[in-house]
């Protein structure tokens, strides 16, 4: 199963949902599709606006490739699994985004052999193609940012005071 | 946060979060911001709970991945309670900081990014490591 997500900005990434549904005869494999926001009605695919967390673990655990804008949690939800990434980073010109740091993260994942990008939609297709034929492992978490914070913390005893401001969203690091 | 969490948790710490579905379900007590993008109006609540939060918590370190605008008013009132602050920018931003971040470089004690290229250019922030 190919699984497409756009995640839960409030901006619609019709873009990617339109081609995919589109060439979704052409691709002999089930795909889900997150829609978000969108009020786009895919007539190839299945589909859901949104989901919950546990639910959304189980299609990423389940997927065989995933398609996706590149947003940190999705990609890091593909990585940790190490399935095959195809990404579609949402544009600020197609009023997508506020601004095009996707297209920057796209690059050094594409760099480090992480991810297949697609950014001229037509060539989606063939991306979806290349990233099938890669393996991939599954990445591992990097602690030394969690060892560092640990030292600086050491020097404060355990009844300490630590605030600590941040999203809260689950990852399987 | 949920990368880093094994630095803190045995700490006495209290969490802040912005009110998301996505929230982990915590079980433990938290401060729960409302997310501005959902209501402007909820601002001056936000701020006030924030300012009653810190004056009455006093926390000995601040350690932040990000609050939207929010982390400038914590960090600044941090300052006044002699807190050590921590901003770790997210893993998003490969080139460059985000709006808040940009500001916090100069108040944070310590600004961590999570790519070295971005450490590189900048004197001011360090790479310790990233979530991979």
């Amino acid at each position: 199963m190919i699984l497409v997500i756009v995640g839960t900005l409030g901006y619609p990434f019709d873009r990617l949902l339109r081609k995919m549904d589109e060439i979704a005869p052409e691709l002999d494999e089930e795909i889900v599709m997150q829609l978000g926001v969108s009020e786009y009605n895919p007539k190839n695919t299945r589909s859901f606006h949104f989901e919950s967390e546990e639910r959304l673990d189980a299609l990423y655990d389940e997927c065989s490739l995933l398609v996706c804008h590149a947003g940190a949690g999705t990609i890091l939800n593909g990585l940790v699994r190490g399935k095959p990434i195809v990404l579609v980073p949402r544009r600020a010109a197609e009023k997508e985004i506020t601004n095009d740091h996707q297209l920057l993260l796209t690059d050094k994942m594409r760099a480090q052999g992480k991810a297949v990008a697609a950014l001229d939609i037509n060539e989606l297709k063939e991306a979806i193609f290349k990233a099938r034929e890669l393996s991939s492992e599954p990445v591992v978490a990097d602690h030394r940012l969690a060892d560092y914070l640990s030292d600086v913390l050491s020097e404060y005893s355990k009844k300490s005071k630590i605030c600590v401001p941040g999203p809260f969203f689950r990852m399987r690091l | 946060m949920m990368c880093i969490k094994e630095a803190w948790k045995d700490y006495d710490h209290f969490i802040v979060t912005l009110d998301c579905p996505r929230t982990e379900s915590i079980k433990e007590d938290m401060y729960l911001i409302e997310n501005p993008e959902k209501n402007l109006r909820s601002y001056p609540r936000s701020l006030r709970k924030l300012f009653f939060m810190m004056s009455k918590e006093k926390p000995d370190v601040v350690i932040s991945t990000g609050l939207g605008w929010f982390d400038i008013f914590v960090f600044l009132l941090a300052k006044l309670t002699k807190s050590h602050t921590i901003y770790i920018e997210s893993w998003c931003r490969t080139d460059s900081c985000t709006g808040t971040g940009n500001i916090l470089r100069h108040i944070a004690d310590e600004f961590l990014v999570q790519w070295p290229e971005l450490a590189e250019k900048d004197g001011k922030v360090k790479f310790r490591g990233g979530v991979i």
